[in-house]
């Protein structure tokens, strides 16, 4: 059972990254009531933004973090604005904005890949050596602690905004009935795009760490986005705390699922979750 | 009324358009056609030019056009190479071989890898056409009368393999592979076989699909286990993310592989490290292709280059050159070419399941280089 702390310090990195897409996905979702799939690719964006300032043109690391953060989060307020903000006005169904968003994720992988290519590339600058901290018996590098903390800092941060903000109660006056806020006199398109702007910006920061734990392609926000969807599915779809806690729970199913089980059966049990949360409890362990 | 009008205006606009460009691409494409009383004989060449493993499939087209360079000027046919990029997915490559055929009108096909070969053998077998891949681990890429291969066959790299361990006293392992990628399942079944009998044993195996990221339970599953070696068996990026999280988890003990290594372009992770891999190129084919492009060819090149001549001396040796012989008449050509000298060693031979049959190699990397070490 030696093996316990590693797998529980593995499944808890894991969900932070699980749970930072939940939340940005969550964000966006729990305001405008659509799937968003061009979130995906926001997490490319923000990973290659910085490949191309931290390693090609060989900025300052955080410069280039700061920069691909900006870069995802105006890059996902621009897409609102130019694609969904004029589908909304027409009173366009889910399915016209959710087609939509197929299309955004699909353009957006194919730019990347062709301004990029579509080769792995990692940030780090040396390949393979990185510090590496023995907590608890369980072994973690420095990325992937950064990863847990950022992660947690971000999770407080949105619910402190939530709770102590005039923006915050905006956001969830819009979740709750959008043209209920527009009559009390909420700017709705404006704090919707600043939503944008702030999933988008967490779904970016999220694509960086990962370009510096494993590595970022131009395809990685599909895989990611799934995850991060059946996170807030478990959690609670549109309830921001639930989706960290579903995006937890996944992660510590899927590692201590496949332990003793070939590992080719992990995107298998995070589906059977799905489905098995969908058919008994679909509105997920936190109602909104 | 007026709606319908300016629809049926602008598809009509659209159609014409349409037929125009297709006109002028067809008169071009028959005036780009050389100026000389030969058959054009046209071989399409679909690789991995893009994507994960793009530094092979470019080396492998650089190798293709030096081939051609190369090429006698007094052959009975001109030979017209029409490229395509698979990107090393096999959707794509099977869409690649269609259009190859049906619109390109190829005579012969050369592909690139088990993937996309294995779902282009059985198109090239309906559509009776000739193709040989240059990067096959998979033995059923070669099925039929019209598939070959060259590229040194996974039964080769698995009897060196062993014999390597059992030479360097290995007593335990544990093997990781990428299960779902063809050639690596061709490679562990040969693998496993020539283990049987050994005194080597197989602590674990951990298998992953492409595309896995997250590496870290699997890897404590094993850690403790004692393994006096780890056996990597999968391709770009999920070998380097494998490699870094084993070292991560603070595992010291050596990796290798059957050929995997040489799909990555980070060697410097493998540092110090020995493997299998497929035969070697000859120096004086090194030598042509760094004079040419300023770089050493990369692995499965110097294949590349000789499934070219292959299917040039399969194609001369049918045609007469007044008329251009069959799709069947070259097919029975390749499997008739005798012992020949290649890219790949002397005396090569092809075999009777039409892959051509060269020696595996031990390597190692040195420097961040990979050097051969025991032939």
């Amino acid at each position: 059972m030696d093996i316990l702390p590693q797998l529980i310090l593995n499944s808890i990195i894991a969900g932070a990254i699980y749970a930072m897409i939940a939340l940005g996905f969550n964000l966006i979702y729990g305001t405008t009531k659509f799937f968003d799939l061009g979130y995906g690719a926001l997490t490319a964006v923000g990973g290659y933004a910085v490949f191309y300032f931290y390693k090609t043109l060989g900025l300052d690391l955080y410069v280039s973090v700061l920069f691909g953060i900006l870069i995802a989060g105006t890059i996902g307020m621009v897409i609102y604005k130019l694609v969904y903000s004029p589908l909304r006005k027409k009173k366009s169904s889910g399915m016209v904005l959710l087609v939509a968003s197929l299309g955004v994720l699909t353009a957006m992988q194919a730019i990347i890949a062709i301004l990029f290519t579509s080769q792995f590339q990692t940030l780090s600058q040396n390949a393979g050596s990185e510090r590496v901290f023995n907590i608890l018996g369980g072994v973690i590098t420095q990325t992937q602690l950064i990863t847990l903390v950022i992660g947690l800092l971000i999770m407080v941060a949105i619910a402190l905004v939530f709770r102590f903000t005039l923006f915050g109660k905006a956001v969830k006056a819009i979740g709750d009935d959008e043209e209920v806020s527009k009559i009390v006199g909420i700017n709705t398109n404006k704090i919707v795009s600043r939503v944008f702007f702030i999933g988008s910006a967490i779904g970016g920061l999220a694509g960086i760490l990962i370009g510096f734990d494993t590595g970022i392609e131009p395809t990685m926000g599909l895989s990611l986005l799934l995850k991060g969807v059946i996170a807030c599915i478990i959690g609670g779809i549109g309830n921001v705390y639930g989706g960290v806690i579903g995006a937890f729970l996944l992660a510590f199913i899927e590692n201590f699922g496949i332990w003793k089980i070939s590992g080719e059966w992990k995107d298998a049990i995070a589906f059977a979750v799905l489905i098995l949360f969908l058919l008994f409890r679909p509105q997920g362990i936190l109602r909104k | 009324m007026n709606n319908r009008k300016s629809i049926i205006i602008i598809l009509a606009a659209v159609i014409i358009i349409a037929m125009a460009a297709v006109f002028i691409g067809i008169s071009r494409s028959k005036s780009a056609q050389p100026n000389t009383s030969k058959q054009t004989i046209v071989i399409g060449i679909t690789l991995p030019l893009t994507g994960d493993v793009a530094m092979l499939g470019q080396s492998a087209k650089n190798a293709i056009l030096l081939a051609q360079k190369q090429l006698p000027k007094d052959l009975k046919y001109d030979y017209k190479l029409v490229f395509e990029d698979d990107q090393f997915r096999p959707a794509l490559g099977a869409t690649i071989a269609n259009k190859l055929i049906s619109i390109d009108h190829a005579d012969a096909l050369i592909s690139f890898g088990s993937p996309v070969g294995s779902v282009i053998s059985p198109i090239a077998e309906r559509a009776q056409i000739l193709h040989v891949n240059d990067f096959a681990s998979a033995s059923h890429v070669a099925d039929g009368e019209f598939n070959f291969v060259d590229y040194t066959p996974p039964y080769e790299d698995s009897k060196l393999f062993v014999q390597e361990l059992e030479k360097r006293n290995i007593k335990k392992l544990v093997f990781f592979a990428q299960q779902d990628n063809q050639g690596v399942a061709s490679i562990i079944s040969n693998f496993e076989r020539d283990m049987k009998g050994t005194s080597i044993a197989i602590l674990s195996t951990q298998k992953f699909n492409t595309g896995t990221r997250d590496f870290k339970t699997n890897i404590d599953e094993v850690k403790n286990l004692g393994a006096d070696i780890y056996v990597l068996e999968a391709t770009t990026p999920e070998l380097e993310i494998l490699t870094k999280q084993i070292r991560q988890a603070g595992i010291t003990a050596p990796v290798t592989t059957m050929e995997a290594f040489e799909f990555s372009d980070q060697l410097s992770l493998f540092e110090g490290m020995w493997y299998v891999n497929g035969a070697d190129p000859t120096q004086q084919f090194v030598d042509q292709y760094t004079l040419e492009y300023g770089q050493i060819p990369k692995f499965g090149a110097a294949n590349a280059y000789d499934v070219l001549n292959l299917v040039v001396k399969a194609v001369e040796s049918a045609g007469n050159g007044t008329l251009k012989p069959t799709r069947i008449e070259i097919k029975d050509a390749m499997a008739a070419i005798p012992e020949f000298d290649g890219a790949l060693g002397k005396h090569l031979t092809i075999d009777s399941n039409g892959v051509v049959d060269s020696k595996a190699v031990v390597r190692m990397i040195k420097d961040g280089k990979a050097v051969t070490i025991k032939p």
